[in-house]
């Protein structure tokens, strides 16, 4: 039975009885090991007293073990409370103390995610960029020139005849000094300023051999690299030719011209929803308290510090603060307030306006998310019931979705011209160099 | 001379295995000797250490072992063992916590 002794914010401080045979149990179990482990001279295995035992253990160590075994029943009898099941657990609870008289009253710290206040967030305004025509025209051009440079047709150059810039290149290489195998390998001869092997295959011909240094290596290996072909590469005309060669649907190069306008436009309307969505949802941060005690905080960072740590990913992440540990330890701090105003938020929203995320819309976005590894509806479904982390991942993110849209109804969303954009940048850059000047 | 050992000369130190352990219960108490010392010397260092009163005490000697450490040889330390029954009623309770 969990007895709450205290509750200060998100903070719930709870005692936990172990009866006294438990105690005992852990008593003995704690003794059965230390036989089985700890050899002394003179007795067999598991044979020697415990209070020689005790003697040479220590009663403070064997005391200790034995706590740790209770404070582990204590864990598995609070998992298995009702109320505790009940609870929005942020954290594992944290052991404060344990009383070990006839039963043992242990006693634990359970942070729960933080209750949240919101401020209103109607008739908010957001900015979304605006998509010109001019701008579609030009990524068309764009898309349209990558094409012809994918379908590009190859006609080998004659032998006298050398590498240039924009030539479709075969060549084999080895390690330098190594008896091995070559190898082949086929590339487009780009600018040479952006690479040095584009640099040194410049004007070879076939049968020519090249040495290239990996400079991205970190044992710097030299390559040993003979041209075996040179193709020019002869870019198509742009026509209707090409626009069926490229895609069969398209009958003229005005259609296929068409189709990349509408495929650029819908992919700009999905990075404007995401981009919507990620707004609110930010705003809705900043419109957010969190009724949360610094402790509670602090213990979540040192959690994810020590998760880091165990999946040996902790100096990574330090490597991006300069291995400064305070100031990692802040961003953790704003990443982690940030995470659960929304989370906080969200959720209430959700429950005051009755928004929910059905199985099927899990199962359904769960097929989006796996469409390329072709697996069938019932492997999806296994899939999803163990995996409870991933199922409540795909949960989280619909219902942040859900809450975002129902947010975004009650928001003014301006489309802020391009021009509008620019004359806003020159007017910031105009400030900045006049406070410059004045300094 | 052997004449001359104090009680704490005599015991070297009590030996505490599974076997003797087993026979605290009976007041049988075993320990290491010095080796020059008889029975009576034992009895005698164990009444005045321990305050009992003592019923009997058998002594056997160890000898030492050959033993080999690689290319050296040599032999394991001889030493004389003294089982120590005390009469009824007594017992010795610096050890009554060992069990």
């Amino acid at each position: 039975m969990l007895e709450i002794i205290k509750e200060e914010e998100n903070v719930k401080t709870v005692k936990v009885t172990v009866e006294s045979e438990k105690v005992k149990e852990a008593t003995e179990k704690v003794f059965d090991e230390l036989s089985k482990n700890v050899r002394i001279k003179g007795f067999r295995k598991g044979r020697v007293p415990r209070n020689l035992l005790k003697t040479i253990v220590g009663t403070e160590e064997i005391e200790d073990m034995i706590k740790e075994k209770v404070a582990d029943m204590a864990l598995d009898k609070l998992y298995e409370d009702e109320e505790f099941k009940k609870m929005n657990v942020m954290l594992p609870p944290a052991l404060v103390s344990i009383d070990m008289g006839e039963d043992a009253k242990v006693v634990f710290e359970i942070h729960l995610y933080p209750e949240v206040e919101i401020d209103s967030l109607e008739g908010e305004e957001i900015e979304i960029p605006e998509l010109k025509e001019e701008d579609v025209e030009k990524d068309v051009e764009e898309e349209l020139e990558r094409l012809r440079e994918e379908n590009a047709v190859l006609e080998p150059k004659g032998e006298n005849e050398v590498v240039e810039e924009g030539d479709h290149v075969e060549i084999e290489y080895h390690v330098t000094g190594k008896e091995e195998t070559p190898r082949t390998f086929d590339f487009v001869v780009k600018d040479p300023k952006s690479s040095q092997l584009f640099q040194d295959i410049l004007g070879k011909k076939v049968g020519d051999t090249i040495e290239f240094i990996d400079e991205r290596d970190e044992n710097k290996t030299s390559y040993t690299m003979k041209i075996t072909a040179i193709h020019r590469r002869i870019l198509a005309n742009l026509d209707d030719e090409f626009a069926k060669s490229v895609d069969v649907e398209a009958e003229t190069l005005e259609a296929l011209k068409q189709k990349l306008r509408e495929k650029i436009k819908g992919s700009f309307n999905d990075f404007i929803k995401t981009f919507e969505a990620n707004t609110i949802l930010n705003r809705l941060a900043n419109k957010t308290k969190l009724k949360m005690s610094d402790h509670s905080l602090e213990l979540f960072i040192n959690h994810v510090i020590m998760r880091q740590k165990e999946n040996k990913e902790y100096e990574k992440s330090l490597k991006d603060f300069k291995g400064d540990e305070n100031a990692y330890k802040e961003s953790l701090k704003k990443e982690i307030t940030n995470y659960l105003k929304i989370k906080g938020a969200v959720e209430k929203i959700a429950k005051e306006k009755g928004i929910e995320v059905s199985e099927e819309e899990i199962f359904e976005k769960a097929k989006e998310y796996y469409s390329s590894m072709n697996i069938s509806d019932e492997r999806l479904k296994v899939t999803l019931s163990k995996e409870k982390e991933l199922h409540d991942r795909i949960k989280n993110d619909l219902l942040h979705d859900k809450v975002a849209e129902e947010l975004l109804k009650s928001a003014k969303i301006v489309v802020k011209k391009a021009d509008e954009e620019n004359n806003a940048e020159e007017d910031k850059k105009e400030k900045t160099e006049e406070e410059k000047t004045d300094e | 001379m052997a004449n001359d050992l104090t009680p704490y000369d005599v015991i070297i130190r009590p030996i505490i295995t599974e076997k003797s352990t087993l026979n605290f219960a009976n007041s049988t108490y075993t320990f290491e000797v010095d080796s020059r010392v008889n029975k009576y010397q034992v009895r005698d260092a164990i009444e005045k250490l321990y305050n009992v009163e003592v019923e009997n005490v058998r002594i056997m000697n160890y000898k030492g072992k050959p033993k080999r450490y690689g290319r050296s040889e040599g032999y394991t330390r001889s030493f004389k063992k003294a089982v120590v029954k005390l009469r009824e009623g007594f017992k010795i309770q610096e050890f009554e916590g060992l069990i």
